[in-house]
């Protein structure tokens, strides 16, 4: 069996771009997406799996970058809330603010990175979300320090990724 | 995290010449959380997602066959799953959160390992972690700990919500390794800690599992995945029941019943099948398969109020299936 300590090639569909680095196999995709390419609307939270900060969406569904390794997924496809939006679009800031705005001031919104991206990703039209969309995803996503509105979880399963965060 | 050999092999024949101190990556939400904690130092990690073991089919036996690389949500929202094994979809979907269920795989969830603090605490002493150094968890805080299964050496519980399901369907897993393919019964699967906690379940060397066949048993309509945990998303359970009954005339003609986070392993009394057959439900009888669910129960300083939960959530779930899976966890079942 080949295995390698060396760098290996990542190699990524970035929002869109194509990305291609030799990368050590310990690198994690949560680093590679904030350190090489800027893309800070991917947290660290917990680190490990627990609180959703460091969503993004790989091929199409949202998963935990901070415990995929960067290596492990070739020729993936991710993609941050970057993508919905241009740089210094206002809109981005707007609907976070929405988002926080409706939780109240009693949360610790680590959950608003994933919540956020998942919302983007549910617009069919890959336009940004209409404020009746946003507040209906308000209403369906969990949280899990139980700070913001919550429903049964349903519509998780209903969307066309598995799930919302 | 510590350097290791990394590669991605894409047949089965490259995977089983693993070398030593190799661990296989799945989805890897167990295996890299644990070799970011330093628990898990692996030479060689080894991708098997290449592998083509992702299919989810009908059985000719009427059963189900599930890919060991199937993820956790596409296993929950297949239709064969969906239909026909209800209370498997609503065991996977009342564990993780949506992310996590989106890259764990079948084949992970059955070999994910214990959730024990000390466990994952590398400044600690562990038997599993370092055969013979102990156990910190005894005589310490041990509220999510077993009390069923446990030994003078471990005591720390198994955390999947799948394998509850399995054992109450009686699913078999399918195995490979360098000695060809061979199937053991998901009961058999796991090891009681006894001596040697280290050694959790009955994989050879360089064995992996390749897939889960569930019989043509379904418990299609009363069944019930009741999980007591203390948050909705990304809490492991306190004590979770899985129960299936095939209900005839208001008589229970077939039922199983298995526990989940208050055990060593996936928890099954065969002799409960016994109890149920041919029984109308009623207080008394649920009682009394509790108490037999429960025999060998022994709880530490810290787990006790678990040991007094138990009994009434196992009554709860069977009552709760007796009148049809009522939507009290998110569920495959539901519109
Ligand atoms: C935040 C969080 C919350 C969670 N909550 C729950 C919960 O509530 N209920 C629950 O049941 N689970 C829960 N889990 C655990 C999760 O279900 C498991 O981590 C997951 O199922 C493991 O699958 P994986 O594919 O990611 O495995 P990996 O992490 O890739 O592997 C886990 C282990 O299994 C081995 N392995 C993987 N595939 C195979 C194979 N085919 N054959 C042999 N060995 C193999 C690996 O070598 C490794 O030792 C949670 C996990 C996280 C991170
Ligand atoms: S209960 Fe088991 S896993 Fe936990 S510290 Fe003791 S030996 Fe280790
Ligand atoms: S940082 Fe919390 S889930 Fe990844
Ligand atoms: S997790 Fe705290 S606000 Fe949602």
């Amino acid at each position: 069996m080949n295995a390698t300590r060396n760098a290996c090639t990542c190699s990524l569909k970035v929002n869109g771009a194509l990305f291609r680095k030799d990368v050590p196999p310990t690198v994690i995709l949560l680093d590679l997406l904030r350190e090489c390419l800027g893309l800070t609307s991917v947290t660290q939270g917990c680190d490990h799996g627990h609180c959703g900060a460091c969503t993004a969406l790989l091929d199409g569904v949202p998963v935990q970058s901070c415990l995929v390794l960067a290596i492990s997924v070739p020729d993936a496809e991710v993609v941050t809330a970057e993508a919905f939006f241009p740089p210094g679009s206002g809109l981005l800031h707007h609907i976070r603010q929405r988002l926080l705005t409706a939780a109240g001031p009693q949360v610790c919104s680590a959950c608003l990175p994933a919540r956020l991206l998942c919302l983007l990703a549910q617009a069919t039209d890959g336009q940004p979300p209409s404020p009746a969309e946003i507040e209906a995803f308000i209403h369906a996503s969990p949280c899990l320090c139980g700070g913001q509105a919550r429903e049964e979880p349903v519509s998780m399963s209903r969307s066309r990724h598995e799930g919302v965060a | 995290m510590r350097a290791f050999a990394y590669s991605r092999p894409v047949t089965l024949g490259a995977v089983v010449q693993a070398p030593p101190c190799s661990r296989y990556l799945a989805g890897g939400t167990n295996l890299i959380d644990l070799m970011k904690a330093d628990v898990e130092q692996p030479e060689y990690v080894i991708n098997i997602k290449a592998l083509p073991l992702g299919d989810i089919r009908p059985l000719p036996d009427g059963g189900g066959g599930l890919g060991a690389l199937a993820t956790n949500a596409r296993t929950a929202a297949h239709p064969l799953v969906r239909a026909r094994y209800p209370l498997l979809a609503a065991a996977i979907l009342a564990g993780g959160s949506p992310q996590v269920r989106n890259m764990a795989t079948n084949g992970g969830n059955i070999n994910q390992r214990t959730r024990c603090h000390y466990f994952y605490d590398i400044g600690t002493v562990c038997n599993k972690r370092e055969p013979g150094a102990g156990c910190a968890a005894i005589g310490a805080r041990n509220r999510v700990h077993a009390l069923l299964g446990t030994s003078p050496d471990c005591m720390a519980a198994f955390p999947s919500d799948m394998c509850v399901a399995l054992a109450a369907l009686d699913a078999r897993v399918n195995l490979f390794g360098p000695g060809g393919a061979r199937q053991v019964r998901i009961r058999d699967y796991h090891c009681l800690p006894g001596r040697t906690p280290w050694v959790e379940n009955v994989l050879r060397r360089n064995e992996l599992v390749v897939g889960i066949d569930l019989p043509p048993v379904s418990f299609g309509s009363h069944y019930t995945y009741l999980k007591i945990r203390e948050s909705r998303t990304c809490a492991f359970a306190i004590i979770s029941v899985a129960v299936g009954l095939e209900m005839e005339g208001g008589v229970i003609r077939h039922g199983r019943v298995a526990l989940g986070g208050v055990a060593t392993r996936p928890w099954y009394v065969p002799a409960v099948e016994d109890m149920l057959r041919g029984r109308s439900p009623s207080a008394t009888l649920f009682h009394d398969v509790a108490r037999l669910l429960l025999h060998g129960a022994v709880h530490d300083q810290g787990n006790a109020d678990r040991l007094a939960l138990a009994p009434r959530v196992i009554q709860r779930a069977l009552w709760q299936a007796v009148t049809g899976s009522p939507p009290c966890q998110p569920c495959a079942g539901m519109p």
